[in-house]
Order: C-alpha cells, then structure tokens, then sequence
C-alpha cells in the first residue's frame, strides 16, 4: 500500500513538472502568447520562449501569430542569433493584413538595412559601465567591472538587470577590484583577474560562478605567484580545461601562457619584451593562438600573428603598415575578425583562416569608431566595445574684478575631438600645449603632444617616445616640457621633452607612479609626487623628500607663480571630504584652508596675484574661488561639466581646461558570417 | 621540462622556439648537426672544430679572452655562449647576422678561425653547404639552458634563491637597472648597446654593429662563461659588476640606459651571487 501511494504521488508529481511545457500547445492562442511572454520577460528563458512562440505562430490566429513571430525574432536579436532578421522578413511578407507586426518587422528590417549590407549593427548597452568583460557563449550575458565597487557583474541583455559576481564592500572598504573577464564555454563560469590590493599590490587569475543565487559564490584563486607583475585571462579553450593569460613579470615584460584550469599551472608558450599583445585569442579547436603585436621595434602600429598552442610555430596571417589589432576568432574557427585603420579610420575586418592567411582580408564594417573586440557568441555575434569620448581642451577669459567670463568658452583644436587634455600655457603666454590621443594602443606614438601658436593658429605634433602620457607642463624657458607617463620600456616616471624636436631623456624612470611635474619657475628644482612628494635638485640630480608616503593622499597639486608655496587636492577618507592646502615648496607644515565633500580633483591653480585659488566643486562642474587665508569660498561664472586640470594664462585672465568625460558603449555585429548557419 | 617535438624545452624557457619553416627540428639534422659541430676536418689544418672555442663543458663558450682559430691565429673578439640561440634574433656581437642558419657557416670561412671555402667544406664532409648551414643551426638550436635555481625560484619555489641572492635580483630589476637590456627567459633584449667597454684611449677599439654598439649576451650559465664581454677584457664577474657600477665607459655613444649605479659593496656582492643562479642545466641534441 505504501509502495502503490508512493507510485501515485510520483506520477502526480510527474504530470505537474510536465504542465508548463505542454501547456501552451492546450491553451487558447492569447493565453499562449501571454505564457510565452512570461517565460520570456519573468523568467528570462528566451529559449523556452521561442520554443513556445514557434508553436503559437503555427497557429490558425493570425493576429495571435504575427505577434508571436515578432516576439520570437526579438529573443533571437537578444541572443544575438541572425535568425531574427529572417523572421522579420517572414511577417512582412505573410502578414501583410497584420499591420501593427509588420511595421514593427519593418522598423527593425530598416535599422539594420540602415547600418550596410546584410550586417546587423546594435547597441548592447550604453552607457555601459565597463568594455573589457565578454558575452556568455549564449549572448544573453555580459561580464562587466561595476566600477562603484570595483566588483565583478554580468549584465542580463535580456532584462537589463545586473548582478555582482564578487562582494568586496564599498571602495572605502577595500581596494581591490577586477579587471578583464571571460565566460567559460559552458557560461557557467567567468574568468577575471583580481587586484589584491592588501596583499603585495599582486594581481590573481580568478574563476567564479555565473550561477544566479541569493549570495555571491566563492571565487577560486587560480594563478598567483609572487614573480608575476599581473595577469589577465582571454580566452577558454574550448574544453574549458585551459585558460589563455598575457602575464606580466616582475622585469616589466609579457608573456603569453596557457593556464590549466585543473591545477592552475601555467605553461609559458611565448614571451616578449616591455610591450605585449592587446587583445589574444584562441581559435575554437584550440590549437591556434591570434594576437596582436608590432612587427617592429619602434612601430607603433600592429600585425596579427598565429601562434600554435603547442608551441610548434607561428605565422603572419595580417601583414600590413597599418595598425592592425585586436584579433578574435570566429566561432568556426574559419576566420579572424579583426581591426584596422588601413581605410584611415578603424573598421572591423576578416581574414579567412585555413592554417595560415589564404587571401586579403574583407571589410566588414568601415568607420566603427574606437572598436575593441570582445568576442563573438556561439551563433556568430561579435560583441565590442566603443570608446566615445566628448574631453576637449577649452579656453576661456574671466574678469576677475566681475568674477565673469568675457567671452564665450572656445575650443582648442576640431581635431581629433574627444581625446584632447592636460593643457598648459607656454611661460610667454604664446603658445598652449595639450596631449591628443590618437589610439587606443598604449604604445610609444599613440599619444601626441600638440603646440599650438596662439597667434597663428598654427599647430605643431610631437611624438615623444612614451607609451603612456598622463599630463604635461612648460619649463620656465619655454624649451621643453615636461611629462608624466609611461616610456617605451614600461617605466613609469617623470620625462622631459624638448619642445622643438620632441626628443625625450627621463628625468627619474625608475618605475615609481610620479605625477604632476611642477618646475620651479627659475627651472633649478622639480617638484614630481607619488603617495610621497619629492623636491629634485636638477643639477644634482639630489631628491628631497618634502611630504613621506601616505601623510596626505594627495590628488593634485600646483605651484605658486613665485614658487614659493605649493597648493595640495587631499582626499580625506575619513571625513569623506577634499580639502585644499598651502604649504611651502621648500618644505613645511601643510595648512588646510578648505574642506568640503563636493571639491572635486584635478582643478586647482593660483590667483595671477597668488592670494586666492580656484577650484572646482560639483563634480568639477563649477568654478570657485577663495582666498589663501580662508574664509567662504565664491562661485565663479563659469559651470562645464567634469572640468579639469585648470591652468591661469600668464596674463591672469584667461582660463584653459580640458573637460566631459570618455564614455563606453558595447554594440553586437552579426548577420555577417553566413557560413555559421549551419554549426548554429 | 616541456616536450617540443624533437627537443625538451627545459623550465623558464618558452615552448615555442623559432624555427625557419625551410629547416623544420628534426632528429636527423640535430644529430648531423652534433657530429658537424665536433668535426675537425671543418678546419683547414683539421685541428679544430666548433667546439674547440664552444666548449660544452663551459656552456659552449671558451676561456680565452679573444678566439683562437687554426695555427693559433687570433680573433678579435670573445667566443659567446650557444645556449638558446634557437631564440636569437641578431647573432654575432655586432648582430650583422639574422638567422643561425647564416651565421653557423661564417666561422667555417673566418681566415682567423676555420679558414675553409664553402666548397672545401662540403667536399670534407660530403655534404652540400646548405645542409651543412641546416644541421648545424639545428644542433644549435638544440643547445638549450633552464631550470635553474632562478626559474624554480620565478616559478614558485622561494626557497632556491638564498635571500642574498633575492636581494640580488631585487637590484637586478631595480637600482641596478639590468632589465633595461637583460631581460625575458634568456636575459637579453638582443639588441645593440654601447656600454663603452670599447672605448679606449679617447676612441673606439672595435666599432661593433657602429659607434661601439654590441649585441647584449644572454646571462644564463653567466658564471660559466668568463671571461666577459666582446673583448673578453673583464676576468670575473664582479669586474662586470664594478664595470657597470662604475657607468660603463663614458663616450660620446654611450647608451642612454648606463649610467652609475652607486651600489654598496653589499649590493654588489647581492648582485654577483643572483647572477650565479642563473646557472642551471644545459641540454643539447635530440629526444629519442
């Protein structure tokens, strides 16, 4: 009797879990649809959905069926499967008496008509917080850093939702934070490299579920080693038994690595001097290895090359004087996406891949803007990322007496908007320099330094041979200037150019994170700052240390005119506040003269008569004042969104900054690899 | 240690080891390359061979300051270590060449060295100067030098470098800035620098590659190989040391990256002892 009620309970069980399935099939076809919808939106299964909308739109309601069609051709878009388009097509042309779903297939029809021929071209999310994850195999994810906290997310595309990954608390917390990710083929886990902050400044290869759940799975710690410098994943094999890493050793330089998933072992395939590939990816049976990398010692541009995983040999496969980067193999395993500026502008290209390079590559996509590929999906869509950035470099004129501007804010250069900054006057006041970014490669030449004549309007480049520039300042003499960044040999450190001819000699290379050069203005004396601040004797070459690591954090800083007193950005933590300081320049106790939770960094500099500073609050979008004594700061007539690194001209009245702010997109590319039909 | 098909590639080496897609690895030509390379008759007087100033018994370098070829006939210029070479990019000391298939045949034909013609060569042997050219880069290309205390230490184990020696390597990367040229898995950037070792008497000795530019040698088995430099005018290594401490030699050209060090006697000692690490196990030839 037990046995026979344990029999009925199993079968009662059994037909209620196979309810939601043969459901739809039995109901009225509003009731289906509305079932398909819920398993669509509530539950998020777009494949459910389409199962069940592929049954509705079978059908003798047409309304009902149209409907249908379009929902199931919109799951397909969001899965990023081409297949959307063909059902599209196929309400526009059996439902032409079904006026509302064709417009709507219309619509979508005409946007992708809209973007060239075949290929679908849509924006993933924008703004997006981040562009250096990937999408799961599916489409239906996004790995992604929520720069709030620094923590790993995915993003569900189908619902918009994100979901953290990683806990570390708030900033404040901790400084950890993630950086690159990838999915694993079975979507089930994402790969990500993880700063540890606490723990030697090291970098960790880490996996951690993608399981939905109420609390964040634990992640595991697949690589650290106290020699590695940092590692970032880019790609599973396709087994999911390795991961391919770029490393970075303690010596600055790279090397690519195959990373067992198993054990966490690392087999060294290649390695390279102080650059590295931008981008590595691994073909889908595994055994090739695309990167990208400069053919040459001082080039700046890249070519694509074919590695073999077993270390056996490697090719060429784009050669080109363009730049050519970012690499990613398509999903079967036939091609290489890649992009290239051989046009003049970026646009994405494929070469055909049979072992080696068999013919020129195809343009896919021209003019795609600062493009930098992700990966493709299982079913053939290229997920990117694009860098739109508005940052330009403003000048102004402010009366100090009305505390007015006189004439409209004017920009520097229609040149390469976007990417222009850290402008300053020439000591006569006859010239403005300010850094262009021209690339997305952090390569020597990729970052310009323009000098504009103010007079003639004239613009000269220089090309000094830095792979980063974060900032840049005048000598006193107006001969050089001098720069903060990167050189060729990834050291970190202070630079000097010569304003003319743009040849470089390192100030102090010695790897240290030294920003913000300040001359003093008779040029014997360098003021550079780290978490320290330090004082350089230039003929001595002697350092003096005027604040030790950690007493202030400083964000900024600027000297006074008679380079008598150094004005200091300080974060506070504690009282979640910025303050504004004076001290000496030769040494001395700092004073603080304001404090206050909305000054924001980076604009600061001195009244032409030294008694006051400005400022900025408000997310640098407001322009203040106030007096070196202390008192109530006054608001300037000049508001601009994220205002930065302000600069005075010599004559005391007219203003240069750079402000807006980069911004991220990830866009999807399909319907361009027709050849993927079949292994869908 | 990691199999590559016809060779190991021993720990701290990449797995991928350059190779012409004309003189593919195989067992044949290493081991014709191994008999070659010991085989007197490629002199003229057939008193020497390759491994006369490569002797694998000092990390296929020699002890003699310059090279001594036939008849005792001076070279001007140091017999480098031919450990991993296969990931060479310019060979000699003033890099004129580009591959080890080009440059293994130029001592055959040096007047100071071998002293043959090509073609007395391959009648010698019984082989065509190409594949004379193919075995011996390819035996070459099987000297390979690894695991050594270093590349366990990098690799995890803290315990293979004494803390003089990690102190050592911290000035490596660091105050000493010897990355600047040594660096990678086989310590050198190959390229050309003048660190003044040339400059002599207010001019350059030997031009090298031009305006006294030398290849940077590897620095693995470095404690095997004395003595040093192109000229081999410094005895031991902590003459290197004192040498590059010192700022090189000034001179007009004198590359931007030497400059003086200032090390204690402590750091220098530190210095010398990592250096020693890099000594580790050299294998040459085929797996079979």
């Amino acid at each position: 009797m037990k046995q026979t009620r344990m029999r009925i309970a199993t079968a009662l069980l059994g037909t209620l879990l196979a309810l939601p399935v043969a459901a739809p099939a039995q109901m009225k076809p509003e009731v289906a649809l509305r079932a398909a919808m819920e398993t669509e939106t509530v539950k998020g299964d777009l494949k459910g959905a389409i199962e069940q909308y592929k049954k509705i739109a079978q059908g003798s309601d047409r309304v009902i069926a149209a409907k249908a069609l379009v929902r199931m051709a919109e799951c397909y878009a969001k899965l990023g499967d081409a297949e959307s388009r063909k059902i599209y097509e196929r309400v526009v042309r059996e439902f032409a008496d079904q006026k509302e779903a064709v417009t709507t297939a219309r619509a979508r029809l005409g946007s992708a008509a809209a973007k060239g021929a075949g290929i679908v071209v849509r924006q993933v999310w924008a703004p997006a917080l981040d562009t250096e994850g990937a999408p799961s195999p599916d489409g239906r994810y996004l790995s992604f850093v929520d720069w709030s906290t620094g923590d790993l997310a995915i993003r569900d595309l189908t619902t918009s939702e994100n979901r953290r990954l990683t806990n570390k608390g708030p900033w404040s917390a901790s400084e950890e934070f993630a950086l690159y990710s990838s999915f694993s083929p079975d979507g089930k886990q994402v790969a990500y490299a993880w700063f540890n902050a606490p723990s030697q400044q090291s970098w960790e290869l880490r996996i951690v579920s993608a399981a939905a759940g109420t609390e964040v799975s634990k992640p595991r710690i697949l690589y650290r080693d106290g020699d590695i410098d940092y590692i970032q994943p880019a790609d599973w094999s396709a087994d999911g038994k390795q991961i391919l890493a770029l490393m970075r050793r303690k010596d600055r330089t790279h090397q690519i690595a195959m990373v067992s998933v198993a054990d966490g072992s690392a087999r060294i395939l290649k390695s390279f001097d102080w650059r590295a590939p931008m981008k590595m990816s691994l073909s889908p049976n595994g055994r090739y290895i695309a990167y990208d990398f400069p053919p040459k010692e001082d080039s700046p541009e890249r070519d694509i090359f074919v590695l073999a995983a077993d270390g056996s040999r490697e090719s060429t496969v784009v050669q080109h004087p363009a730049n050519d980067a970012s690499p990613v193999w398509t999903p079967d395993g036939k091609g290489i996406l890649f992009a290239s500026d051989r046009t003049g502008a970026m646009g994405a290209w494929l070469t055909t891949m049979d072992g080696k390079a068999q013919r020129p590559p195809d343009l896919i996509k021209a003019d795609i803007g600062r493009m930098a590929p992700m990966a493709f999906t299982r079913s053939g869509s290229l997920f990117y990322g694009l860098m739109i950035g508005n940052i330009n470099v403003y000048i102004g004129k402010l009366d100090w007496a009305t505390r007015k501007l006189q004439e409209p804010l004017k920009s520097v250069s229609e040149h390469f908007t976007g990417f222009n900054g850290s402008p300053d006057w020439s000591p006569d006041g006859r010239h403005l320099a300010y850094f262009s970014r021209r690339s997305f490669l952090n390569t020597p030449g990729s970052t310009v330094v323009c000098v504009l004549t103010l007079d003639t309007g004239q613009e000269k480049e220089l090309r000094p041979e830095l792979a980063y520039i974060g900032g840049l300042r005048w000598s006193p003499d107006g001969q050089a200037l001098f720069l903060w960044g990167t050189d060729g040999k990834g050291r970190k450190g202070i630079f000097q150019i010569d304003a003319t001819l743009g040849t470089l000699t390192p100030i102090v290379a010695t790897g240290e994170d030294f920003r913000h050069p300040l001359p003093s203005p008779d040029g014997r004396l360098l003021y550079y700052r780290s978490s320290r601040a330090i004082v350089r004797d230039r003929e001595t070459g002697r350092e003096e240390e005027l604040l030790p690591a950690g007493r202030l954090f400083i964000n900024y800083w600027t000297l006074s005119r008679d380079g008598s007193q150094l004005a200091l950005l300080v974060s506070q933590l504690e009282s979640k506040s910025t303050a504004i300081y004076v001290m000496p320049a030769r040494g001395g106790e700092p004073r603080q003269i304001i404090a206050l939770p909305d000054i924001s960094g980076q604009v600061l500099d001195w009244e032409p008569d030294g008694r006051g500073l400005v400022f900025a609050r408000a997310r640098n979008s407001e322009l203040w004042r106030i007096s070196t004594e202390g008192g109530k700061p006054e608001k300037l007539d000049l508001t601009m969104f994220n205002m930065r690194l302000l600069r005075l001209h010599p004559d005391g009245q007219r203003i240069v900054f750079n402000a807006g702010e980069p911004k991220s997109e990830v866009w999807a590319m399909e319907n361009f690899l027709p050849t993927l039909t079949a292994i869908k | 240690m990691l199999l590559l098909l016809t060779v190991a590639i021993p720990l701290g080496l990449d797995l991928y080891l350059p190779t012409p897609e004309d003189n593919p690895l195989t067992i044949e030509n290493i081991e014709q390359g191994r008999r070659l390379f010991f085989d007197r008759r490629l002199s003229r007087d057939g008193t020497i061979s390759c491994s006369s100033c490569h002797d694998p018994d000092r990390a296929f370098s020699d002890d003699s300051p310059v090279a001594v070829g036939i008849a005792g006939r001076q070279g001007h210029r140091n017999s480098p270590a031919l450990i991993n070479r296969g990931y060479g990019r310019l060979f000699f000391w003033d890099g004129r060449l580009t591959t080890l298939e080009a440059q293994v045949l130029k001592p055959i034909e040096d007047p100071n060295e071998m002293d043959l013609t090509l073609p007395e060569a391959a009648a010698r042997v019984n082989l065509p100067p190409e594949e004379i050219s193919r075995a011996l880069a390819s035996f070459v290309r099987s000297i390979l030098s690894g695991d050594a205390p270093y590349d366990r230490y990098i690799n995890g184990d803290r315990n293979t470098l004494s803390r003089e020696q990690q102190l050592g390597l911290q000035i490596f990367r660091g105050k000493g800035n010897c990355t600047a040229c040594h660096v990678g898995p086989n310590f050198t950037d190959e390229k050309l620098h003048n660190t003044g070792i040339a400059w002599r008497d207010g001019r350059l000795a030997d031009e090298g590659a031009g305006l006294g530019n030398f290849k940077t040698p590897t620095l693995r088995e470095i404690a095997r190989t004395a003595p040093y430099m192109h000229d081999g005018s410094l005895a031991t290594l902590e003459d290197v040391v004192d040498f590059y401490d010192g700022g090189g030699r000034p001179n007009p050209h004198l590359d931007s990256e030497i400059r003086p060090l200032r090390l204690a006697a402590g750091e220098k000692k530190a210095l010398t002892a990592f250096l020693r690490a890099l000594n580790g196990v050299i294998q040459e030839g085929a797996l079979h």
